[in-house]
Protein backbone atom coordinates (compact mmCIF):
# COMPACT_ATOMS: atom_id res chain seq x y z
CA UNK A 1 0.00 0.00 0.00
CA UNK A 2 2.50 2.32 1.00
CA UNK A 3 6.73 1.83 -0.17
CA UNK A 4 9.65 3.55 0.85
CA UNK A 5 12.77 2.91 0.33
CA UNK A 6 15.75 4.83 0.79
CA UNK A 7 13.58 7.97 1.27
CA UNK A 8 15.69 11.40 2.01
CA UNK A 9 14.05 15.26 2.66
CA UNK A 10 15.36 18.34 3.36
CA UNK A 11 14.48 21.79 2.85
CA UNK A 12 16.80 23.88 1.63
CA UNK A 13 20.51 23.51 1.69
CA UNK A 14 20.22 22.15 5.45
CA UNK A 15 20.59 18.55 6.57
CA UNK A 16 17.79 16.14 5.89
CA UNK A 17 15.11 16.08 7.68
CA UNK A 18 14.28 12.49 6.82
CA UNK A 19 17.21 10.14 5.86
CA UNK A 20 17.18 6.91 4.36
CA UNK A 21 13.53 6.58 5.58
CA UNK A 22 12.33 2.74 4.27
CA UNK A 23 9.01 0.46 5.29
CA UNK A 24 6.27 -0.95 4.32
CA UNK A 25 2.82 -0.82 5.31
CA UNK A 26 1.04 -3.55 3.80
CA UNK A 27 -3.29 -2.53 3.26
CA UNK A 28 -5.26 -2.63 5.98
CA UNK A 29 -2.71 -1.92 8.76
CA UNK A 30 -2.60 0.21 11.53
CA UNK A 31 0.17 2.09 12.62
CA UNK A 32 0.77 4.93 15.01
CA UNK A 33 3.85 7.44 13.79
CA UNK A 34 5.57 8.77 16.99
CA UNK A 35 8.79 10.46 17.72
CA UNK A 36 9.43 14.05 19.08
CA UNK A 37 8.33 16.97 17.85
CA UNK A 38 10.79 18.16 15.02
CA UNK A 39 11.50 14.30 14.29
CA UNK A 40 9.86 14.50 11.00
CA UNK A 41 6.50 13.23 11.59
CA UNK A 42 4.87 15.89 9.63
CA UNK A 43 7.64 15.42 6.60
CA UNK A 44 7.08 11.98 6.33
CA UNK A 45 2.85 12.62 6.53
CA UNK A 46 3.41 15.41 3.81
CA UNK A 47 5.14 12.71 1.37
CA UNK A 48 2.41 10.22 1.84
CA UNK A 49 -0.13 12.69 1.25
CA UNK A 50 1.69 13.91 -1.70
CA UNK A 51 2.39 17.84 -0.78
CA UNK A 52 6.01 17.10 -1.19
CA UNK A 53 8.28 15.21 -3.11
CA UNK A 54 11.54 13.21 -1.62
CA UNK A 55 15.15 14.93 -2.30
CA UNK A 56 16.39 11.36 -3.27
CA UNK A 57 14.87 7.83 -3.04
CA UNK A 58 11.55 6.04 -4.14
CA UNK A 59 7.78 6.08 -2.78
CA UNK A 60 4.76 3.92 -4.08
CA UNK A 61 1.43 4.67 -2.93
CA UNK A 62 -1.38 2.32 -4.22
CA UNK A 63 1.42 0.85 -6.42
CA UNK A 64 1.75 4.00 -7.81
CA UNK A 65 5.70 5.42 -8.15
CA UNK A 66 5.22 8.83 -6.94
CA UNK A 67 8.46 10.52 -8.20
CA UNK A 68 7.19 9.89 -11.65
CA UNK A 69 3.51 9.68 -11.63
CA UNK A 70 1.08 11.94 -13.85
CA UNK A 71 -0.22 14.97 -12.30
CA UNK A 72 -3.99 12.91 -13.05
CA UNK A 73 -2.29 10.41 -11.39
CA UNK A 74 -1.52 12.13 -7.95
CA UNK A 75 -4.74 14.05 -8.44
CA UNK A 76 -6.42 10.31 -8.46
CA UNK A 77 -3.89 9.28 -5.79
CA UNK A 78 -5.28 11.99 -3.27
CA UNK A 79 -8.82 11.28 -3.45
CA UNK A 80 -8.01 8.31 -1.50
CA UNK A 81 -6.37 9.31 0.90
CA UNK A 82 -7.77 10.96 3.92
CA UNK A 83 -5.57 13.56 5.94
CA UNK A 84 -6.44 14.92 9.77
CA UNK A 85 -4.38 18.32 10.05
CA UNK A 86 -2.93 19.35 13.65
CA UNK A 87 -4.14 22.70 12.58
CA UNK A 88 -7.51 21.18 10.78
CA UNK A 89 -6.96 23.45 7.81
CA UNK A 90 -10.96 23.74 7.63
CA UNK A 91 -11.98 26.49 4.87
CA UNK A 92 -13.03 29.48 6.84
CA UNK A 93 -15.80 30.78 4.45
CA UNK A 94 -17.36 27.30 4.36
CA UNK A 95 -19.83 26.30 6.87
CA UNK A 96 -19.15 22.72 8.18
CA UNK A 97 -21.21 21.59 6.22
CA UNK A 98 -19.78 22.40 3.58
CA UNK A 99 -16.27 21.76 4.82
CA UNK A 100 -17.01 17.75 5.28
CA UNK A 101 -18.93 18.18 2.25
CA UNK A 102 -16.06 19.19 -0.03
CA UNK A 103 -14.22 15.56 -0.70
CA UNK A 104 -17.43 14.43 -1.93
CA UNK A 105 -18.05 17.38 -4.31
CA UNK A 106 -14.95 17.10 -5.50
CA UNK A 107 -15.31 13.57 -6.69
CA UNK A 108 -18.78 14.73 -8.18
CA UNK A 109 -21.42 12.91 -5.94
CA UNK A 110 -24.49 14.07 -6.48
CA UNK A 111 -26.25 16.69 -3.77
CA UNK A 112 -28.14 13.86 -2.69
CA UNK A 113 -25.59 12.04 -1.38
CA UNK A 114 -23.37 14.60 -0.23
CA UNK A 115 -26.28 15.87 1.86
CA UNK A 116 -27.24 12.39 3.04
CA UNK A 117 -23.45 11.74 4.30
CA UNK A 118 -22.41 14.54 5.50
CA UNK A 119 -25.17 14.77 8.19
CA UNK A 120 -24.87 11.18 8.83
CA UNK A 121 -21.40 11.42 9.87
CA UNK A 122 -21.79 15.45 11.03
CA UNK A 123 -24.49 13.54 13.72
CA UNK A 124 -22.40 11.04 14.61
CA UNK A 125 -19.10 13.04 15.21
CA UNK A 126 -21.84 14.92 17.39
CA UNK A 127 -21.80 18.52 15.30
CA UNK A 128 -25.31 17.50 14.06
CA UNK A 129 -26.14 21.04 15.64
CA UNK A 130 -23.12 22.84 14.10
CA UNK A 131 -23.11 21.88 10.49
CA UNK A 132 -24.53 25.63 9.52
CA UNK A 133 -21.67 27.27 11.54
CA UNK A 134 -18.22 28.39 10.53
CA UNK A 135 -15.35 26.82 11.93
CA UNK A 136 -14.39 30.24 13.13
CA UNK A 137 -17.50 29.72 15.37
CA UNK A 138 -16.23 25.76 16.64
CA UNK A 139 -13.95 25.02 19.71
CA UNK A 140 -10.85 23.40 19.23
CA UNK A 141 -12.71 19.76 19.50
CA UNK A 142 -15.55 20.77 17.44
CA UNK A 143 -13.29 21.84 14.74
CA UNK A 144 -11.17 18.50 15.38
CA UNK A 145 -14.42 16.50 14.89
CA UNK A 146 -15.16 18.35 11.59
CA UNK A 147 -11.59 17.98 10.67
CA UNK A 148 -12.08 14.08 11.15
CA UNK A 149 -15.23 13.95 9.51
CA UNK A 150 -13.73 15.52 6.13
CA UNK A 151 -10.72 13.08 6.14
CA UNK A 152 -13.04 10.07 6.27
CA UNK A 153 -16.10 11.31 4.49
CA UNK A 154 -14.90 9.46 0.77
CA UNK A 155 -13.73 6.28 2.90
CA UNK A 156 -10.37 6.60 2.34
CA UNK A 157 -7.81 3.74 1.12
CA UNK A 158 -5.53 5.17 3.67
CA UNK A 159 -6.05 7.61 6.60
CA UNK A 160 -3.04 9.68 7.70
CA UNK A 161 -3.52 11.75 11.27
CA UNK A 162 -1.81 14.39 12.93
CA UNK A 163 -1.67 14.26 16.21
CA UNK A 164 -6.36 13.97 16.26
CA UNK A 165 -7.12 13.49 20.09
CA UNK A 166 -4.76 16.51 20.55
CA UNK A 167 -7.97 18.57 21.24
CA UNK A 168 -11.19 16.54 22.48
CA UNK A 169 -11.66 15.00 25.86
CA UNK A 170 -10.65 11.46 26.81
CA UNK A 171 -14.48 10.57 25.73
CA UNK A 172 -14.07 12.18 22.34
CA UNK A 173 -10.67 10.75 21.71
CA UNK A 174 -11.71 7.78 22.52
CA UNK A 175 -14.87 7.51 20.12
CA UNK A 176 -12.38 8.66 17.56
CA UNK A 177 -9.73 6.18 17.75
CA UNK A 178 -12.94 3.55 17.66
CA UNK A 179 -13.86 4.90 14.36
CA UNK A 180 -10.23 4.86 13.30
CA UNK A 181 -10.34 1.15 13.94
CA UNK A 182 -13.73 0.45 12.45
CA UNK A 183 -12.05 2.25 9.36
CA UNK A 184 -9.18 0.13 9.68
CA UNK A 185 -11.90 -2.88 9.93
CA UNK A 186 -12.97 -2.15 6.19
CA UNK A 187 -9.73 -2.20 5.00
CA UNK A 188 -8.50 1.28 5.36
CA UNK A 189 -4.63 1.83 6.13
CA UNK A 190 -4.40 3.84 8.97
CA UNK A 191 -1.15 5.87 10.42
CA UNK A 192 -1.80 8.18 13.33
CA UNK A 193 0.74 10.49 13.95
CA UNK A 194 0.79 11.32 17.95
CA UNK A 195 2.84 11.97 20.87
CA UNK A 196 0.76 10.86 23.15
CA UNK A 197 1.32 7.73 24.43
CA UNK A 198 -2.03 6.74 26.33
CA UNK A 199 -3.41 5.51 22.61
CA UNK A 200 -0.46 3.47 21.93
CA UNK A 201 -0.53 1.63 25.13
CA UNK A 202 -3.95 1.60 24.59
CA UNK A 203 -4.39 0.45 21.31
CA UNK A 204 -1.41 -1.34 20.79
CA UNK A 205 0.04 -1.06 17.17
CA UNK A 206 3.19 -1.39 15.36
CA UNK A 207 4.82 1.77 15.33
CA UNK A 208 7.07 3.69 12.66
CA UNK A 209 9.42 5.77 15.40
CA UNK A 210 10.82 8.81 14.04
CA UNK A 211 14.60 10.02 15.85
CA UNK A 212 15.90 12.92 14.01
CA UNK A 213 14.96 11.91 10.68
CA UNK A 214 15.91 8.22 11.23
CA UNK A 215 13.23 5.60 11.12
CA UNK A 216 12.76 2.70 13.30
CA UNK A 217 10.00 0.29 13.74
CA UNK A 218 8.72 -0.89 17.16
CA UNK A 219 8.46 -3.81 17.93
CA UNK A 220 11.19 -4.61 15.36
CA UNK A 221 9.15 -8.06 14.48
CA UNK A 222 5.74 -6.13 14.01
CA UNK A 223 4.18 -7.68 11.41
CA UNK A 224 2.98 -4.91 9.22
CA UNK A 225 -0.54 -5.75 9.71
CA UNK A 226 -3.60 -5.46 11.55
CA UNK A 227 -4.45 -4.02 14.74
CA UNK A 228 -2.08 -6.42 17.29
CA UNK B 1 -22.19 19.66 -10.08
CA UNK B 2 -19.98 16.72 -11.01
CA UNK B 3 -19.04 18.22 -14.17
CA UNK B 4 -17.98 21.54 -13.03
CA UNK B 5 -16.90 20.83 -9.43
CA UNK B 6 -17.36 22.93 -6.34
CA UNK B 7 -16.69 26.59 -6.36
CA UNK B 8 -15.22 26.68 -3.19
CA UNK B 9 -13.60 30.35 -3.54
CA UNK B 10 -14.86 32.90 -0.84
CA UNK B 11 -16.36 36.09 -2.14
CA UNK B 12 -13.76 39.16 -2.92
CA UNK B 13 -16.48 42.09 -3.63
CA UNK B 14 -14.14 44.45 -2.64
CA UNK B 15 -11.41 43.14 -5.07
CA UNK B 16 -13.56 42.13 -7.98
CA UNK B 17 -15.79 45.92 -7.48
CA UNK B 18 -12.77 47.45 -8.05
CA UNK B 19 -11.34 45.22 -11.26
CA UNK B 20 -15.05 45.77 -12.60
CA UNK B 21 -14.37 49.70 -12.85
CA UNK B 22 -10.29 49.13 -14.03
CA UNK B 23 -11.97 46.68 -16.71
CA UNK B 24 -15.09 48.93 -17.75
CA UNK B 25 -12.39 51.68 -18.23
CA UNK B 26 -10.29 49.81 -20.86
CA UNK B 27 -13.48 48.32 -22.58
CA UNK B 28 -14.45 52.19 -23.03
CA UNK B 29 -10.93 52.79 -24.46
CA UNK B 30 -11.20 49.77 -26.35
CA UNK B 31 -14.55 49.86 -27.56
CA UNK B 32 -14.16 54.42 -28.80
CA UNK B 33 -11.22 52.99 -30.56
CA UNK B 34 -13.10 50.11 -32.62
CA UNK B 35 -15.65 52.77 -33.18
CA UNK B 36 -13.39 55.35 -34.58
CA UNK B 37 -11.66 52.27 -36.66
CA UNK B 38 -15.03 51.14 -38.07
CA UNK B 39 -16.34 54.68 -38.76
CA UNK B 40 -13.25 55.79 -40.38
CA UNK B 41 -13.16 52.60 -42.74
CA UNK B 42 -16.95 53.32 -43.60
CA UNK B 43 -16.46 57.16 -44.18
CA UNK B 44 -13.22 55.83 -46.45
CA UNK B 45 -15.99 53.39 -48.32
CA UNK B 46 -18.05 56.04 -48.65
CA UNK B 47 -15.35 58.41 -50.15
CA UNK B 48 -14.03 55.69 -52.65
CA UNK B 49 -17.55 54.58 -53.45
CA UNK B 50 -18.55 58.32 -54.31
CA UNK B 51 -15.38 58.99 -56.36
CA UNK B 52 -15.42 56.39 -58.26
CA UNK B 53 -18.83 57.11 -59.73
CA UNK B 54 -17.61 60.82 -60.58
CA UNK B 55 -15.11 63.69 -62.19
CA UNK B 56 -15.48 66.84 -62.28
CA UNK B 57 -14.39 69.22 -65.69
CA UNK B 58 -12.77 72.35 -64.89
CA UNK B 59 -13.08 75.16 -67.80
CA UNK B 60 -9.96 77.33 -67.18
CA UNK B 61 -10.10 80.51 -68.91
CA UNK B 62 -10.13 84.07 -68.12
CA UNK B 63 -12.07 85.56 -70.94
CA UNK B 64 -15.94 85.34 -69.93
CA UNK B 65 -17.51 85.12 -73.33
CA UNK B 66 -14.84 82.18 -74.14
CA UNK B 67 -15.25 80.42 -71.37
CA UNK B 68 -18.73 80.10 -71.63
CA UNK B 69 -18.61 78.57 -75.04
CA UNK B 70 -15.86 76.20 -74.14
CA UNK B 71 -18.26 74.92 -70.75
CA UNK B 72 -20.84 74.64 -73.40
CA UNK B 73 -19.04 72.58 -75.95
CA UNK B 74 -17.62 70.48 -73.61
CA UNK B 75 -21.31 69.80 -72.07
CA UNK B 76 -22.43 68.71 -75.15
CA UNK B 77 -19.25 66.68 -75.73
CA UNK B 78 -19.75 65.20 -72.26
CA UNK B 79 -23.33 64.14 -73.16
CA UNK B 80 -23.10 62.13 -76.27
CA UNK B 81 -20.34 60.02 -74.37
CA UNK B 82 -21.21 56.55 -73.53
CA UNK B 83 -20.68 55.48 -69.98
CA UNK B 84 -21.71 59.11 -68.57
CA UNK B 85 -24.77 59.51 -66.47
CA UNK B 86 -25.21 63.38 -66.20
CA UNK B 87 -23.63 66.43 -67.01
CA UNK B 88 -24.28 69.11 -64.67
CA UNK B 89 -22.43 72.78 -65.27
CA UNK B 90 -22.32 74.38 -61.32
CA UNK B 91 -24.35 77.39 -61.68
CA UNK B 92 -22.84 80.97 -60.34
CA UNK B 93 -25.15 80.53 -56.94
CA UNK B 94 -23.37 77.23 -56.57
CA UNK B 95 -20.08 78.71 -57.46
CA UNK B 96 -20.38 81.34 -55.05
CA UNK B 97 -21.64 78.72 -51.92
CA UNK B 98 -18.03 76.83 -52.84
CA UNK B 99 -15.99 79.66 -52.55
CA UNK B 100 -17.95 81.47 -49.22
CA UNK B 101 -15.91 80.18 -47.00
CA UNK B 102 -12.89 81.68 -47.98
CA UNK B 103 -13.77 84.99 -49.61
CA UNK B 104 -17.19 85.30 -47.89
CA UNK B 105 -20.68 86.83 -49.25
CA UNK B 106 -19.89 88.94 -52.27
CA UNK B 107 -20.67 89.55 -55.94
CA UNK B 108 -16.86 89.37 -56.38
CA UNK B 109 -17.31 85.89 -58.64
CA UNK B 110 -18.82 88.48 -60.99
CA UNK B 111 -15.51 90.28 -61.32
CA UNK B 112 -13.13 87.13 -61.10
CA UNK B 113 -11.88 84.95 -63.74
CA UNK B 114 -13.88 81.78 -61.79
CA UNK B 115 -13.54 78.59 -64.14
CA UNK B 116 -16.72 76.92 -64.78
CA UNK B 117 -16.89 73.24 -62.94
CA UNK B 118 -18.79 70.56 -65.15
CA UNK B 119 -19.68 67.66 -62.52
CA UNK B 120 -19.61 64.13 -64.33
CA UNK B 121 -21.67 61.50 -63.15
CA UNK B 122 -20.75 57.61 -64.59
CA UNK B 123 -23.12 55.00 -64.92
CA UNK B 124 -22.29 52.43 -61.95
CA UNK B 125 -19.80 50.16 -63.20
CA UNK B 126 -18.13 51.93 -65.94
CA UNK B 127 -14.87 53.41 -65.99
CA UNK B 128 -13.67 56.17 -68.41
CA UNK B 129 -10.37 56.07 -70.68
CA UNK B 130 -9.24 59.39 -69.44
CA UNK B 131 -6.57 59.59 -72.25
CA UNK B 132 -9.13 59.51 -74.65
CA UNK B 133 -11.70 62.14 -72.80
CA UNK B 134 -9.05 64.92 -72.70
CA UNK B 135 -8.17 63.69 -76.48
CA UNK B 136 -11.36 64.72 -77.19
CA UNK B 137 -12.05 68.12 -75.32
CA UNK B 138 -8.56 69.27 -76.07
CA UNK B 139 -9.62 69.39 -79.81
CA UNK B 140 -12.88 71.47 -79.22
CA UNK B 141 -12.11 72.66 -75.49
CA UNK B 142 -8.54 73.41 -74.88
CA UNK B 143 -8.99 74.98 -71.62
CA UNK B 144 -10.93 71.89 -70.41
CA UNK B 145 -8.92 70.53 -67.04
CA UNK B 146 -9.98 67.22 -65.98
CA UNK B 147 -10.12 66.13 -62.45
CA UNK B 148 -11.08 62.99 -61.34
CA UNK B 149 -10.58 63.43 -57.05
CA UNK B 150 -7.76 60.89 -57.32
CA UNK B 151 -5.23 63.31 -55.72
CA UNK B 152 -7.14 64.54 -52.51
CA UNK B 153 -8.81 60.91 -52.50
CA UNK B 154 -5.59 59.59 -52.05
CA UNK B 155 -4.31 61.96 -49.40
CA UNK B 156 -7.66 61.73 -47.47
CA UNK B 157 -7.87 57.61 -47.88
CA UNK B 158 -4.16 57.57 -46.70
CA UNK B 159 -5.03 59.63 -43.55
CA UNK B 160 -7.88 57.29 -43.20
CA UNK B 161 -5.89 54.01 -42.87
CA UNK B 162 -3.75 56.01 -40.75
CA UNK B 163 -5.62 56.53 -38.17
CA UNK B 164 -7.15 53.07 -38.69
CA UNK B 165 -4.20 51.82 -37.70
CA UNK B 166 -3.42 53.73 -35.00
CA UNK B 167 -7.24 52.32 -33.48
CA UNK B 168 -6.31 49.01 -34.33
CA UNK B 169 -2.56 49.51 -32.56
CA UNK B 170 -4.58 51.06 -29.31
CA UNK B 171 -6.98 48.01 -29.78
CA UNK B 172 -4.10 45.75 -29.27
CA UNK B 173 -2.42 47.63 -26.48
CA UNK B 174 -5.94 47.80 -24.79
CA UNK B 175 -5.99 43.81 -25.14
CA UNK B 176 -2.37 43.63 -23.92
CA UNK B 177 -3.28 45.64 -20.94
CA UNK B 178 -6.52 43.91 -19.98
CA UNK B 179 -4.65 40.77 -19.99
CA UNK B 180 -1.30 41.87 -18.06
CA UNK B 181 -4.12 43.08 -15.13
CA UNK B 182 -5.70 40.08 -15.16
CA UNK B 183 -3.06 38.07 -15.33
CA UNK B 184 -1.55 40.34 -12.19
CA UNK B 185 -5.20 39.97 -10.48
CA UNK B 186 -5.24 36.30 -11.04
CA UNK B 187 -1.86 35.64 -9.12
CA UNK B 188 -3.05 37.90 -7.07
CA UNK B 189 -6.17 36.24 -6.08
CA UNK B 190 -4.26 33.09 -6.13
CA UNK B 191 -1.67 34.53 -3.61
CA UNK B 192 -4.96 35.66 -1.47
CA UNK B 193 -6.73 31.91 -1.16
CA UNK B 194 -3.58 30.10 -1.02
CA UNK B 195 -4.62 27.93 2.00
CA UNK B 196 -8.01 26.94 0.28
CA UNK B 197 -6.14 26.24 -2.99
CA UNK B 198 -3.89 24.11 -1.03
CA UNK B 199 -6.54 22.44 0.98
CA UNK B 200 -8.81 21.49 -2.20
CA UNK B 201 -5.55 20.53 -3.95
CA UNK B 202 -4.97 17.66 -1.25
CA UNK B 203 -8.39 16.77 -1.17
CA UNK B 204 -7.81 15.69 -5.08
CA UNK B 205 -9.19 18.85 -6.73
CA UNK B 206 -7.70 18.26 -10.31
CA UNK B 207 -6.23 21.70 -11.72
CA UNK B 208 -8.49 22.59 -13.93
CA UNK B 209 -11.27 22.10 -11.53
CA UNK B 210 -9.42 25.00 -9.25
CA UNK B 211 -8.84 27.12 -12.30
CA UNK B 212 -12.72 26.67 -12.86
CA UNK B 213 -13.59 28.05 -9.58
CA UNK B 214 -11.36 31.39 -10.46
CA UNK B 215 -12.39 31.56 -14.14
CA UNK B 216 -16.27 31.34 -13.07
CA UNK B 217 -15.23 34.60 -10.96
CA UNK B 218 -13.16 36.45 -13.62
CA UNK B 219 -15.78 35.80 -16.28
CA UNK B 220 -18.20 37.53 -14.04
CA UNK B 221 -15.59 40.09 -13.86
CA UNK B 222 -15.04 40.65 -17.15
CA UNK B 223 -19.08 40.34 -18.58
CA UNK B 224 -19.70 43.10 -15.48
CA UNK B 225 -16.35 45.38 -16.79
CA UNK B 226 -17.61 45.00 -20.18
CA UNK B 227 -20.81 45.87 -19.64
CA UNK B 228 -19.67 49.26 -17.54
CA UNK B 229 -17.44 49.91 -20.62
CA UNK B 230 -20.42 49.60 -23.22
CA UNK B 231 -22.64 51.87 -20.64
CA UNK B 232 -19.77 54.53 -20.71
CA UNK B 233 -19.30 54.21 -24.63
CA UNK B 234 -23.27 55.00 -25.04
CA UNK B 235 -22.99 58.27 -23.06
CA UNK B 236 -20.10 59.50 -25.16
CA UNK B 237 -21.45 58.53 -28.40
CA UNK B 238 -24.86 59.40 -27.58
CA UNK B 239 -23.72 63.26 -25.95
CA UNK B 240 -21.33 63.75 -29.02
CA UNK B 241 -24.11 62.51 -31.26
CA UNK B 242 -26.67 64.99 -29.64
CA UNK B 243 -24.04 67.72 -29.86
CA UNK B 244 -23.71 66.99 -33.52
CA UNK B 245 -27.56 67.39 -34.16
CA UNK B 246 -26.64 71.48 -33.08
CA UNK B 247 -23.35 71.97 -35.49
CA UNK B 248 -24.09 73.00 -38.92
CA UNK B 249 -21.28 72.62 -41.18
CA UNK B 250 -20.12 71.26 -44.97
CA UNK B 251 -17.35 70.49 -43.07
CA UNK B 252 -18.84 67.76 -40.86
CA UNK B 253 -19.83 64.46 -41.91
CA UNK B 254 -23.36 63.26 -41.24
CA UNK B 255 -22.56 61.25 -37.53
CA UNK B 256 -24.46 57.87 -38.45
CA UNK B 257 -23.63 54.26 -37.17
CA UNK B 258 -23.65 51.35 -39.14
CA UNK B 259 -25.04 47.81 -38.35
CA UNK B 260 -21.46 46.54 -37.92
CA UNK B 261 -20.61 49.22 -35.25
CA UNK B 262 -23.53 48.32 -33.04
CA UNK B 263 -22.51 44.94 -32.94
CA UNK B 264 -19.16 45.08 -32.68
CA UNK B 265 -20.12 46.94 -29.45
CA UNK B 266 -22.69 44.86 -27.97
CA UNK B 267 -20.45 42.22 -28.80
CA UNK B 268 -17.40 43.70 -25.97
CA UNK B 269 -18.99 42.56 -23.17
CA UNK B 270 -19.04 39.09 -24.14
CA UNK B 271 -15.34 39.40 -25.72
CA UNK B 272 -14.08 40.54 -22.32
CA UNK B 273 -15.65 37.99 -19.96
CA UNK B 274 -13.73 35.41 -22.63
CA UNK B 275 -11.08 37.02 -22.68
CA UNK B 276 -10.31 37.85 -18.66
CA UNK B 277 -11.69 34.27 -18.22
CA UNK B 278 -9.35 32.42 -20.38
CA UNK B 279 -6.29 34.64 -18.71
CA UNK B 280 -7.29 34.00 -15.83
CA UNK B 281 -7.77 30.27 -16.48
CA UNK B 282 -3.93 29.82 -17.86
CA UNK B 283 -2.53 31.84 -15.00
CA UNK B 284 -3.89 30.01 -12.47
CA UNK B 285 -3.19 26.42 -14.55
CA UNK B 286 0.33 27.72 -14.59
CA UNK B 287 0.82 28.48 -10.98
CA UNK B 288 -0.70 25.19 -9.75
CA UNK B 289 2.30 23.55 -11.58
CA UNK B 290 4.40 24.83 -9.24
CA UNK B 291 2.41 22.86 -6.37
CA UNK B 292 3.22 18.74 -6.33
Amino acid sequence: MISFEEVGIRYGPGSEVLSDVSFRLQPGSFHFLTGKSGAGKSSLLKLIYLAQRPSRGQIQIMDEEVNAASRETLVSLRRRVGVVFQDYRLLEHLSTFDNVALPLRIKGADEDQVKREVSELLAWVGLADHMHELPSTLSGGQKQRAAIARAVITTPKILLADEPTGNVDDEMADRLMQLFIELNKVGTTMVIATHDTRWVDKYPSPQLHLDAGHLSIIPQDAAPGMLL
Amino acid sequence: MSQKGPDFLPNEQAHRGLLNWVIGIMVFLTGMAVVSGIQLGLLADGWRASAAGSLTVQIVESDAAKRQAQTDAAVDILRTMPGIKSVNQLGEHDMAALLEPWIGETNLTEHLPVPTMINVSLRPGVSIDLQALSSLLQADVPAARIDTHEQWLDDLLSLAIAAQMISAAIIVMMLVATIAIVVFTARNSLLAQHETVAVVHMLGAADAMIARSFQRRFWSVGLRGGLIGLLLIALVIGGLYGLSLNVQSAYLPHISFHLTTFITLCALPILTGIVTMWTARATVKRSLLGMV
